[in-house]
C-alpha cells in the first residue's frame, strides 16, 4: 500500500502550495496537502503502555498498524473530549505513516508565496517550535505545522510517563 | 568496474542463485564421498555435470576466472570417469583440490554479489590441478607444463595447453568450419550471425564466415535462412569452448561441427588422456562429450522446482494474514447478532476451511528443510578435523525438519560458531582422549526435531564438558556475577558462558576465541523467538538444546484481558492458569513484591495492569485470573482480568514511529489485529520475566 503513497512531492505540484486545514482550540493550524493521505472520524485507539500522554497508541487502518499523535496534547493544551468533529488526520511521512487527532478538519486552502510570513525569532524557542509558517487568507490566519519538528523533536516535558 | 557486462545483468541473480545451489550439491556430493573414499561413477557424473555448467554459464557471464578453473576440474573428472582406477592412489590430494576449487567458486560468487571483481588468482590452484591431471594419467608430473601454468597468466593458453598436452609443449591452431541455423522467424538472421562472429572473436586466431560481412546487408538473412551460416575459424582453444559459445546464444535453433576428419580424430585423441593402451577404442569427439553432458543435465535438471523472490512470499503471507482477519470479521460480525442464518454459517464454515487450507500451503512453501544448514556443518567440521588435527565423526538426524526459510538464515551462524567451539575447545586433542580413556575419534551428534510449536536442535559432543571452576573464575573476574558464588547453581553456571563478553579461551585462534562466543549466538537466537539451554558433564561432553519457533509470522496466542485492554501471549510460553483460591499462599516480601506458593514453588506476581497503568482493571488478585509464564530460568505468574480464549494471530511489528520509545524493552513484542478489527499487544514473556 505504502508503494502507492510512495510517490516524491515533485509529481504533485497541483498539491504543492495548498494546505489542509484544521481547528485545534479554535485556531486554524495547517499542514502541506501533499504530505496528507486521508481524513478518518475517530475511531477505537489501542493504548499503548509506557509512551508519552500524546502518543495516544495505534489503530487498524484497513490492515495497517497506524500510530496516532493528538496534536492538542502534543502542544500542551488540556485534553478534549471526542466527539463527532474529532477527526484523523493520516500524513505520510519519511516512509511512515502517522495519525493526527485535530478537533475539527476545516477546509483545503491554496496559499501563495506571498501570502506566507517566516515566523519571528523568539529568545524562547519554545513558543516558535512546531510551526513552519504563518499564512493569512483574507481573515484567516494559519499556522503552518512542521510535521517532521511534530514527530521528531523531543520537548523537554512533563508528560512522560516514567517508565518502571 | 562492474565485472558483469550490463547486458547480463538481469541473468546475474539467476546465475548467483544457481551456482550456489550447484556449489551446496558439490558440497555435499565431496563430503559424501570423502567418507567413502571414493567417488561412484554417479558422484563423477554429477560433479562433471556441475562443473561443466558452472563452466559454461560463467563463461557467459564473461567471469573467465571461474569458467577456467571449472574447466580445469571438468579435465580432472574427466580423466576420472575415464580411469576410476587410477584416482585411488592419491585421491586425498583430489578431495583437497576439489574442496578448494569449490571455495574459490563461493568467493568468487560472494564477490559477484557485492559488486566487485573476482580478484583472487586461480593460477596456482589450476596448476596444481593441472599436475595432478597428468599425475592420474599416470606419467610423473610434466614440468613444463606445471612451469608453464605458473608463469603463465593468460588463462586461456592454461586451459589449452596443460591438461591434454604433458609434455607436448607447442600446438598451433586448428581449423574448424561450423554451420549455425537460426531459429525459424527469429527475425534480423544476419544481425544475429554477426553478433555470433563478435562473441566468437575473441576465441580464435582467425575468423571468417559465409556470408562474410552479414551485417552489411539485411538481405542476407534470407540467405542465412535457407543455406545456414557458415564459420570457419582456427583457434588453439579447445573446440568445446567454442560449441558452448554457440549453444549459449539466443535463437539458435541447431548447429553443426562440419567433418574434417583427419582435424577432429587428432582433436579427439587429444582430449583423451593420451595414454597408449586405449588406442583401440574407437574415439570420442567433443561432440558425443558435449551430447553426454547434455544429457546428463536434461536428467537430473528435470525436478519441478522454481526458485520464488522471498520478497514475494512474504508479501503473500501477508495478504493472507490479511485474509485470515479478514474472513473472522465477516464470520463474527456484531452486526449479526441474533439474526438466524443457517446458509451464511454453512458458507462462513466453508470459507473458515478454505482459509485455514491456504494458510497451512503459504507456511509449507515458506518451510525449508535444516539438512542445507547441516550440510555446511559438515563442512566446517571437516576443514576443522583436517586443521586441528583432531579427527571427529559428525553426525546429523533430522536434516528433514523444516523450519521457516526467514529462521535458517538466521540460524547458519550461531551453529557454525557452536560447532567450532565444540571443535576448538571441547574435543581434546587424540593423545589426551587416548589417555582419557575415550575412543581416539570425537564424535559431534547434531540432531533436530519438531517438538510441538518448536524445532528443537541438540548439539552435542563426547569433549571435556565445561568446567565449572573456570567459568565462575573467569565470570568473576569479568565482573558477571550478581550474588555470591556458592549460591549458584550448576544451571546458572552454564548459562554464565552466554553472558555478553565472556569467553573461557584466553587464546584467540582462528577459529573462535574472539569474546564474541555463546553471547551472539544467543542474541541471534532469540532475534526469531528461539532459546539456548547448555547442559554438561565434565569429560562426558557438552550439549546444547536449542529451540526455535517453527515461524515467526503467525502464532498460536491466548487473549488475555486486563481493564479494556486485550493481550495476546504466545502459548508456547504458558505453563498454566489458575484462579487463586485459598489453598495458594499469598506473600509480600519487605519491598512490596507480591508472590504466590503453587505447589510448594513461590512465584513472583507481575500484574498486568500495575506494570502498564490500566485503568479499571480488577485488582484483587482472588477475582482475576493467574497465568503461569516460564523461560528457561525463571517462572512468573501474570495477573490479569480473564482469559478469552485461544487464538491465531498474525504478528504485525509496531510502527516504525514508536521505536524511539523502546516499545519493545517494556515486555510487547508486537501487536495483532483480532477478527472484531481491534488491535491486541503481544506479550514477550521472555522480555517481561527478565524485566519485571
Amino acid at each position: 500500500m505504502s508503494d502507492i503513497y510512495h510517490v516524491q512531492e515533485p509529481a504533485y505540484d497541483d498539491l504543492a502550495g495548498r494546505f489542509l486545514t484544521f481547528y485545534i482550540n479554535d485556531v486554524i493550524y495547517g499542514i502541506g496537502l501533499s504530505m496528507v493521505i486521508e481524513i478518518i472520524s475517530i475511531q477505537e485507539i489501542t493504548r499503548i503502555p509506557n509512551l508519552p500522554a500524546y502518543t495516544k497508541g495505534i489503530i487498524n487502518l484497513r490492515g495497517k498498524i497506524v500510530p496516532v499523535i493528538d496534536v492538542r496534547l502534543r502542544f500542551g493544551l488540556p485534553e478534549k473530549e471526542y466527539d463527532d468533529m474529532t477527526c484523523i488526520i493520516v500524513v505520510h511521512l519519511d516512509d511512515m505513516n502517522i495519525g493526527l487527532i485535530a478537533d475539527q478538519v476545516y477546509e483545503v486552502t491554496a496559499a501563495e508565496d506571498t501570502m506566507l510570513r517566516s515566523l519571528p525569532e523568539f529568545n524562547d524557542k519554545k513558543s516558535s517550535t512546531f510551526l513552519e509558517s504563518i499564512g493569512k487568507l483574507g481573515s484567516d490566519l494559519i499556522l503552518n505545522i512542521d510535521c517532521r519538528r511534530l514527530f521528531y523533536e523531543d520537548l523537554p516535558s512533563q508528560d512522560h510517563e516514567p517508565c518502571r | 568496474m562492474c565485472p558483469i557486462d550490463t547486458s547480463m545483468e538481469p541473468m546475474l541473480e539467476m546465475f548467483i542463485f544457481e551456482t550456489t545451489t550447484l556449489l551446496e550439491q558439490l558440497d555435499q556430493i565431496l563430503i559424501a564421498s570423502e567418507k567413502s573414499g571414493r567417488f561412484g561413477p554417479d558422484d563423477v557424473d554429477e560433479i562433471f555435470r556441475i562443473m561443466h555448467t558452472i563452466k559454461g554459464s560463467s563463461a557467459m557471464m564473461g567471469i573467465e576466472e571461474m569458467s577456467g578453473l571449472a574447466h580445469h576440474v571438468e579435465d580432472m573428472f574427466f580423466l576420472i570417469r575415464e580411469k576410476p582406477g587410477h584416482m585411488a592412489a592419491g585421491s586425498n590430494a583430489v578431495f583437497d583440490l576439489i574442496f578448494q576449487a569449490s571455495d574459490y567458486f563461493k568467493r568468487g560468487i560472494e564477490a559477484i554479489t557485492a559488486g566487485k571483481n573476482v580478484s583472487a588468482d586461480h593460477t596456482s590452484l589450476s596448476a596444481c590441478i593441472a599436475a595432478e591431471v597428468s599425475r592420474l594419467k599416470g606419467g610423473i608430473p610434466a614440468t613444463g607444463a606445471f612451469t608453464a601454468c605458473l608463469s603463465s597468466s593468460q588463462v586461456s593458453a592454461i586451459t589449452a595447453d596443460s591438461p591434454f598436452k604433458g609434455d607436448q609443449s607447442t600446438r598451433g591452431p586448428k581449423p574448424y568450419s561450423i554451420i549455425v541455423f537460426f531459429e525459424d522467424d527469429c527475425q534480423m538472421e544476419n544481425i544475429r550471425a554477426f553478433m555470433l562472429l563478435s562473441q566468437l572473436k575473441d576465441l580464435c586466431e582467425s575468423l571468417d564466415s559465409i556470408p562474410s560481412h552479414p551485417e552489411q546487408d539485411s538481405a542476407l538473412s534470407s540467405d542465412i535462412i535457407k543455406n545456414g551460416f557458415l564459420i570457419r575459424l582456427t583457434t588453439e582453444n579447445p573446440i568445446r569452448d567454442l560449441l558452448a559459445v554457440i549453444e549459449n546464444a539466443i535463437n539458435i535453433k541447431s548447429y553443426e561441427l562440419l567433418d574434417e576428419p583427419s582435424d577432429l580424430a587428432a582433436e579427439g585423441a587429444q582430449e583423451r588422456p593420451a595414454s597408449s593402451e586405449e588406442n583401440d577404442q574407437t574415439p570420442k569427439t567433443d561432440e558425443s562429450l558435449l551430447h553426454r553432458t547434455v544429457a546428463a543435465t536434461g536428467k537430473s535438471g528435470k525436478q519441478s522446482l522454481i526458485s520464488v523472490n522471498q520478497q514475494k512470499l512474504d508479501q503473500l503471507m501477508d495478504v493472507v494474514g490479511e485474509i485470515v482477519i479478514a474472513e473472522s470479521m465477516v464470520a463474527s460480525n456484531p452486526e449479526l447478532k441474533g439474526l438466524k442464518l443457517d446458509h451464511f454459517y454453512k458458507s462462513t464454515r466453508q470459507l473458515r476451511k478454505l482459509t485455514d487450507e491456504l494458510q497451512d500451503i503459504v507456511m509449507s512453501i515458506r518451510m525449508v528443510p535444516l539438512a542445507g544448514v547441516f550440510q555446511k556443518m559438515n563442512r566446517i567440521v571437516r576443514d576443522m578435523s583436517k586443521k586441528l588435527n583432531k579427527e571427529v565423526s559428525f553426525a546429523t538426524f533430522g536434516g528433514e525438519t523444516e523450519v521457516d526459510k526467514s529462521i535458517t538464515d538466521v540460524i547458519a551462524d550461531p551453529f557454525m560458531h557452536m560447532i567450532r567451539n565444540a571443535m576448538d575447545h571441547a574435543i581434546e586433542s587424540p593423545e589426551e582422549r587416548r589417555r582419557l580413556l575415550k575412543p581416539e575419534i570425537g564424535k559431534i551428534t547434531m540432531s533436530a526435531q519438531n517438538i510441538g510449536g518448536e524445532i528443537v536442535i541438540t548439539l552435542s559432543d563426547d569433549g571435556r564438558g565445561l568446567n565449572t571452576e573456570q567459568i565462575l573464575k573467569k565470570a568473576r573476574a569479568k565482573g558477571l556475577l550478581t550474588k555470591p558464588e556458592s549460591e549458584y547453581s550448576l544451571k546458572e553456571i552454564h548459562a554464565l558462558i552466554m553472558l555478553p563478553g565472556f569467553s573461557t579461551n584466553d587464546e584467540v585462534t582462528e577459529f573462535s576465541g574472539r569474546g564474541v562466543g555463546m553471547d551472539v549466538v544467543k542474541k541471534n537466537l532469540e532475534k526469531v523467538g528461539g532459546s539456548v539451554q547448555v547442559e554438561s558433564k565434565p569429560n562426558a561432553g557438552t550439549e546444547f538444546i536449542i529451540k526455535i519457533p517453527l515461524t515467526l509470522a503467525i502464532v498460536d496466542g491466548m487473549e488475555i484481558q486486563s481493564g479494556d485492554t486485550v493481550f495476546t501471549l504466545p502459548i508456547t510460553s504458558i505453563k498454566e492458569s489458575f484462579k487463586v483460591s485459598a489453598d495458594n499462599r499469598l506473600i509480600q516480601d519487605t519491598h512490596g513484591h507480591e508472590m504466590i506458593m503453587v505447589r510448594g514453588e513461590c512465584y513472583p506476581i507481575i500484574r498486568l495492569h500495575h506494570i502498564y497503568d490500566i485503568p479499571g482493571a480488577k485488582t484483587v488478585l482472588s477475582e482475576g485470573i493467574m497465568v503461569l509464564v516460564e523461560n528457561d530460568l525463571k517462572a512468573a505468574c501474570l495477573f490479569a482480568d480473564e482469559l478469552i480464549g485461544e487464538q491465531q494471530v498474525v504478528v504485525k511489528p509496531f510502527p516504525v514511529f514508536l521505536n524511539k520509545y523502546d516499545v519493545k524493552e517494556n515486555g510487547l513484542a508486537g501487536c495483532t489485529i483480532l477478527g472484531d478489527g481491534s488491535i491486541s499487544l503481544i506479550l514477550d514473556a521472555n522480555n517481561l520475566l527478565n524485566k519485571f
